[in-house]
């Protein structure tokens, strides 16, 4: 088995946190000194 | 929270830059669910994260509540009121309206994890265009974790949605059995 290359494209998917990202959001802003 | 952004925000200087930030604020922007966390909790996390009483040291580095809307700014005003009427004193923390954001420079973007060569690359690999990486929700939890927040529960929770490989997951628990009292959590 070539490790390497599966390393290689199991690092190439997208995660699954953003694979289900919502599009319905909203946005906040705070500075932070 | 689903993404993050650093930016100056708050003032009326156009095209501000890091070495041109005028009346700007360095600012912190979070896109987040509202089905999952409210304004009212994300505020509440903001007074906890900083002393409100204080003094800013400068409008660069200034503690602020930048809205987006007027809702935003009824609630945050309700909320400073109760952190007011909790602390027995003047809260000097700004409610201001946002008026225009502007994304810092690349290099100030997930700034921490960029310090990380083994994640950063395993990162930048599934997201070679910068702007998808900054909007990577993953790639904000990882800098989050690398800041130090988080707990050993939710990175099981989710270690294994970030996208990492075995080899990245290793580097990320022993990165944090390193920042953490990790085994006594």
């Amino acid at each position: 088995m070539n490790l390497a290359l599966n390393t290689e494209t199991e690092s190439l998917a997208i995660p699954p946190i953003d694979a289900v990202a919502p599009a319905n959001f909203e946005t906040a802003s705070f500075g932070l000194g | 929270m689903i993404r993050t952004r650093v930016g100056y925000a708050g003032g009326r200087q156009d095209n501000p830059d890091y070495g041109h930030i005028g009346d700007h604020t360095e600012t912190v922007q979070v896109d987040y669910d509202p089905q999952r966390i409210s304004y009212t909790e994300l505020l509440d996390i903001f007074w906890q994260s900083h002393k409100p009483s204080g003094r800013s040291w400068s409008r660069q580095y200034m503690n602020a509540v930048f809205y987006h809307d007027d809702r935003q700014r009824q609630v945050a005003m309700d909320s400073k009121a109760e952190v007011e009427k909790t602390l027995g004193q003047a809260v000097k923390t700004e409610v201001a309206p946002l008026r225009t954001f502007t994304m810092a420079e690349d290099y100030h973007q997930k700034y921490i994890i960029k310090q990380h060569y083994d994640l950063n690359a395993e990162m930048s690999r599934i997201y070679p265009l910068h702007r998808d990486f900054v909007d990577s929700t993953a790639v904000a939890r990882l800098n989050g974790y690398a800041s130090g927040h988080g707990d050993k529960d939710q990175l099981a929770r989710e270690i294994d949605r970030l996208g990492l490989t075995e080899a990245g997951k290793k580097a990320l628990t022993d990165m944090l059995k390193r920042k953490w009292n990790y085994d006594r959590q």
